[in-house]
């Protein structure tokens, strides 16, 4: 319980602390949001009259609080680009993020371990060798690039697919799921080759351990080892490097969603970018970083709950 | 006869391991094979339980009651394996799967032998596991059974780990160096253990040892064993009274032999260290984010002084404080009460694993001019002729100073680590546990280098060790460590006492 | 030369192979500095969308323009991007990493909770966010990557020192008298260096990686500069008229980050 009751302090902190960061550098650094907004040819008055009405004048701290606590009301400001609160622009693009991310994460985790497993089995056998070239080729193709292959193969050559194809999720909830499939494959194939790649390291390492040279004296055979020894001890620190995978499932969907002309957050990230909307901006990142980070701490927590040695430790 | 192993032969690669080896166990009889590091002693018995690895290339018969284990079909040997045959290991740490409770560790091998325990109810099976973790000894074997590994220490593990190679009742016990990862009193129960069991329950034990004063208290027969050959047999009596063979002549005589130490004149009287009210402390692992730190005391209230010339020997258990006692002395530590005073200049240490003393990225000769290089008093030459000069003072050849550490064997780098200090002209060394990692005769050899050293240069050490003959040997007078605390003569004695009762 | 045969026969397969590729690349690179089989910028109207062929190994593009000129021109971009950016990450992260490594105490307790906080951000992400300060381009882009790139070095570097500091040779170099910088960069820094090398290996790889999204969204390097992420960009408007477009860039990007994967499996296989 300690334990966990530490990994949420340091949760707290760490949202804080990239907040603030974020709250610096989008706020801040920019410079006067008021010219921004105005354009240069508005008169000093019109610029003193915005500064007063966005509480631009106010001292430091106290923008990152009202900013803060705007966050946590749901008042995420408005967008420079569009006169629209940026709250009503993000909305129905944060549910295609949302659940691109969850089908890639559902795919690595429902591929990955085993193809993990069958590698580390094979891994002395020549198919295994070839099947572990193999991964590490699909870990080198861009994210980006497999998209488009995808499309091209998949969508275009066996018609499996349409291209540029989207379901609204109001119309039909299954064919919103549905469309965004080779998309969440898109991105799950380079981190499906990692963690495979990683349970097959494992495996090969817990099998050179003592305990397993214990287990053959016992009389067990192979199989018996691999499943009963091995396996569990191997898996468990996959579910770490799962952990981790979130973060580069954002960053691929971030870029997917452009290949497959998806209407999620990352393509407004990327708009917004281009047109320097900064408070669309920095929400998206931050609502990025909040996901990754709480992800990882559930992660973290789950971990310790699964070994023994951690949650008996304190 | 149990066990009849006939021209044993493994490779590895081009490499002979083990070169026609033959050696025999009869019912009730404890047999010990002795040899130093890389004689081929843990691989024999490996390749008899059929433990090695694919690319060991194995020949020769093992006959067991009778019957070839090398002819037997894989599932044929499962059969005898943890059954009829067991072992145990020497690393107890990580012997146990870390993920499984100790009770499913030891069920496991009723369960992988159904011929023989399928009659048994599950419950009937969880009462065995109970009732052989209590014939190894670990009290409230109920709660043990839902424990992991982690929980245990280092000497309940082994016990455990002999529970998992007893329950199958087997005949023969293979036992591979099983005490030499344990402190000296874990030593000494786990083999008292090993005697019952086999007086009590008839079981045949092989042993396997680099340690001679074990084996020779603990066997009935022993084989020698070197470079892959087993070179003599006989009883302890024989082997270790009258050896034949002139490698048995050599080993025996590198038994440290625990006479005391005499050449008193030596010491001087002028003291090159003082500890006077010393304490060392550890924070206290924080519980919460927001609690102080607290602290342990390590050390506490220690008083020495070691005069130059002097031998001092440190004794205690492991987890006394003695290496925390070194740190401090060297100012390694943060948290220190009490006076540290050095009259002499440049402390210096030499470790227990030669391994990791020495810079594995820098060559011989860059390590031994370290101490030199920030001197500006000295040519490049003369610092080179330094060098040269104190590595053929610890018996080395100049040759060395090209070479990297991981070149060297073990005895040859304690050799360096000697002449580091050499160098530098220190007049007092903390040796800890300087060759408690070395085989007996490279033992011997750096033991006797320790002397000359000390005679010619007048050096005073402080000598820690729990090897009581070694301290004897080389010590002028010992000093013993308990719980943070120097303790007198006659306690200190008791604590480290073999026939002292169990702590 | 003999050094270099011990070095090459100390390495496995993957290495060589890996080696190969990236040797093959990086000569393909210092050649196009000097001479290129068309100008890559010029148009050709008569010669648009062309399939490929002797005289256009990878095909036209759309404007005409030779598409193998193009991507060799592309490749000069990733590869001096990936450069830069490793110089930057990896030699900050390095002093940083040893620094709080080795000094320990609150400077460790501050930087680590600096660098966990921005680790957890994907390193592209990290680097928008810079790149909307600053703007894009080539050199932006070697910045905002360079910096992203630098806590998971620093990470790398110190866990390595941790491991390494409290070692016999380190406390003996100690008790020379040796000073806290002498101890970090002579006595340690060596024994890390195989370690921070893999690290290396696959920094390259990701930041070649990174580069190629960032271009890809359009936000790494502007025209006229065309890194080999920008020209896939481009090329997926007319990747059903004119695949070639899309693979040639494709295929060398991939080859790119495998040469440096493959280099790099050579130390995670060892267990380094």
């Amino acid at each position: 319980m300690k334990q966990i009751a530490r990994r949420l302090i340091a949760l707290v902190l760490t949202l804080l602390l990239i907040s603030f960061l974020i709250f610096v550098i989008f706020q801040i650094i920019p410079g006067d949001g008021a010219v921004s907004r105005l354009g240069t040819n508005a008169t000093p008055e019109q610029i003193a009259a915005l500064r007063k009405e966005l509480h631009l004048d106010d001292p430091f701290f106290k923008r990152y609080f009202s900013w803060l606590f705007g966050l946590f009301r749901g008042d995420f400001g408005s967008s420079y680009k569009y006169d629209m609160s940026v709250a009503e622009l993000i909305g129905g693009k944060l549910k295609v993020t949302f659940f691109l991310a969850m089908e890639s994460f559902f795919l690595i985790v429902l591929i990955s371990l085993p193809v993990g497993i069958f590698l580390g089995r094979t891994a002395k056998k020549p198919i295994g060798a070839a099947l572990h070239v193999t991964t590490q080729v699909c870990m080198a193709v861009p994210s980006f690039f497999t998209g488009i292959l995808i499309i091209l193969i998949f969508g275009l050559g066996l018609k499996l697919f349409i291209p540029y194809y989207f379901v609204k999720p109001e119309n039909s909830f299954f064919g919103f799921l549905g469309c965004m499939i080779p998309g969440a494959f898109a991105i799950a194939i380079p981190k499906i080759a990692m963690v495979s790649r990683f349970l097959r390291t494992n495996v090969l390492e817990e099998s050179r351990k003592d305990y397993v040279r214990t287990a053959y004296s016992k009389g067990a055979g192979e199989k018996h080892v691999f499943y009963r020894h091995i396996l569990k001890n191997a898996i468990l620190p996959v579910v770490t490097i799962l952990g981790m995978t979130i973060a580069e499932i954002m960053a691929g969907s971030i870029v997917v969603e452009q290949v497959f002309g998806l209407p999620g957050m990352g393509q407004l990230l990327i708009s917004s970018i281009n047109h320097r909307d900064f408070p669309v901006v920095s929400v998206i990142i931050l609502y990025m970083a909040f996901v990754v980070i709480v992800m990882n701490t559930i992660v973290d927590i789950l971990y310790q709950c699964i070994d023994p040695r951690i949650s008996m430790e304190d | 006869m149990l066990l009849s192993v006939k021209d044993l032969c493994v490779e590895f690669r081009d490499k002979v391991a083990v070169d026609h080896v033959n050696f025999q166990v009869d019912e009730n009889e404890i047999v010990g094979i002795i040899g130093e590091s890389g004689s081929g002693k843990s691989v024999s018995v490996l390749s008899v339980m059929g433990l090695l690895n694919d690319d060991a290339k194995v020949s020769g018969s093992a006959l067991f009651d009778g019957k070839d284990l090398s002819e037997l079909k894989l599932n044929e040997r499962q059969m005898y394996k943890g059954k009829e045959i067991s072992m145990v290991f020497q690393e107890p740490m990580t012997s146990l799967n870390p993920l499984m409770k100790i009770g499913r560790q030891v069920e496991e091998v009723m369960l992988l032998h159904p011929e023989a325990f399928s009659e048994l109810t599950e419950e009937q099976r969880k009462a065995k596991v109970i009732e052989t973790l209590q014939i190894v000894g670990l009290d409230h074997p109920e709660q043990i059974v839902s424990m992991y590994p982690h929980e245990l220490s280092g000497g309940m593990r082994q016990r455990v780990m002999i529970a998992i190679a007893l329950i199958g009742q087997p005949r023969l016990m293979i036992a591979d160096e099983p005490t030499t990862a344990l402190d000296v009193v874990l030593q000494e129960q786990i083999l008292q253990l090993l005697k019952e069991l086999n007086k009590k329950l008839h079981m045949s034990v092989l042993f396997i040892s680099h340690n001679m004063s074990i084996v020779r208290n603990f066997c009935d027969r022993v084989y020698v064993m070197q470079n892959g050959k087993i070179v003599e047999t006989g009883t302890p009596e024989q082997i270790f009274k009258h050896p034949k063979e002139k490698y048995t002549q050599i080993l025996i005589a590198s038994i440290p032999d625990g006479t005391p130490r005499e050449d008193k004149d030596d010491v001087l009287d002028e003291p090159v260290l003082e500890l006077k009210d010393f304490s060392a402390f550890y924070p206290k692992k924080k519980k919460h984010f927001f609690e102080k730190g607290g602290r342990v005391c390590i050390v506490d209230h220690v008083d020495l002084t070691i005069h130059a010339g002097e031998c001092v020997g440190l004794v205690g258990r492991s987890g006394c404080g003695k290496s925390t006692l070194s740190k401090g002395i060297l100012g390694l530590l943060k948290d220190t009460e009490g006076a540290v005073i050095h009259h002499s200049k440049h402390p210096q240490m030499i470790f227990q694993d030669p391994y990791s003393s020495l810079n594995p990225k820098k060559k011989i000769g860059w390590i031994l001019k370290q101490p030199l290089a920030l001197r500006t008093d000295l040519t490049p030459d003369e610092k080179s002729k330094i060098v040269i000069e104190m590595v053929q003072k610890v018996g080395l050849k100049p040759e060395v100073l090209d070479r990297y550490p991981r070149e060297l064997s073990g005895g040859m780098r304690q050799r360096i680590s000697i002449a580091i200090a050499l160098v530098q002209g220190s007049k007092f060394i903390i040796a800890d546990e300087p060759v408690s990692a070395l085989d007996v005769t490279v033992q011997k050899q750096i033991l006797e280098l320790f002397l000359k050293v000390q005679r010619e240069t007048n050096i005073a050490f402080l000598f820690i060790s729990h090897d009581r003959d070694v301290v004897k040997q080389m010590c002028h007078r010992i000093v013993y460590m308990a719980d943070g605390k120097l303790s007198d003569e006659e306690k200190g004695k008791e604590i480290l006492d073999k026939d002292a009762p169990v702590c | 030369m003999r050094r270099f045969i011990r070095f090459w026969k100390k390495r496995n397969a993957y290495f060589h192979v890996g080696f190969v590729i990236l040797a093959v690349l990086f000569l393909c690179v210092i050649v196009s500095y000097f001479w290129l089989p068309y100008d890559p910028t010029a148009m050709n109207p008569s010669m648009t969308g062309q399939g490929p062929s002797f005289s256009h190994i990878f095909g036209t593009d759309e404007y005409g323009r030779d598409v193998f000129s193009r991507v060799l021109v592309g490749m000069q971009d990733s590869f001096t991007i990936a450069f830069g950016v490793i110089a930057l990450g990896g030699l900050i992260g390095a002093v940083v990493g040893s620094l709080s490594g080795y000094l320990g105490g609150w400077l460790d307790e501050v930087i680590m909770r600096l660098n966990d906080s921005l680790i957890s951000i994907p390193s592209i992400l990290l680097a928008l966010v810079m790149i909307s300060l600053v703007g894009a381009g080539k050199y932006n882009v070697i910045v905002a990557l360079g910096i992203a790139f630098i806590p998971s070095f620093a990470r790398l570097v110190r866990g390595e020192v941790i491991k390494v500091k409290d070692a016999e040779y380190v406390r003996s170099a100690k008790l020379m008298g040796a000073g806290k910088l002498r101890i970090i960069f002579i006595h340690i820094f060596p024994n890390i260096f195989p370690t921070w090398m893999a690290g290396v290996a696959v920094g390259f790889n990701n930041a070649v990686l990174a580069e190629s999204g960032l271009s890809f969204l359009g936000i790494g390097v502007t025209p006229p500069e065309a890194s080999l992420g920008r020209m896939l960009a481009e090329a997926q408007s007319v990747m059903f008229s004119s695949p070639w477009c899309v693979v040639a860039p494709g295929i060398f990007l991939i080859l790119l980050i495998l040469g440096f994967s493959f280099v790099s499996e050579n130390y995670s296989e060892k267990g380094v």
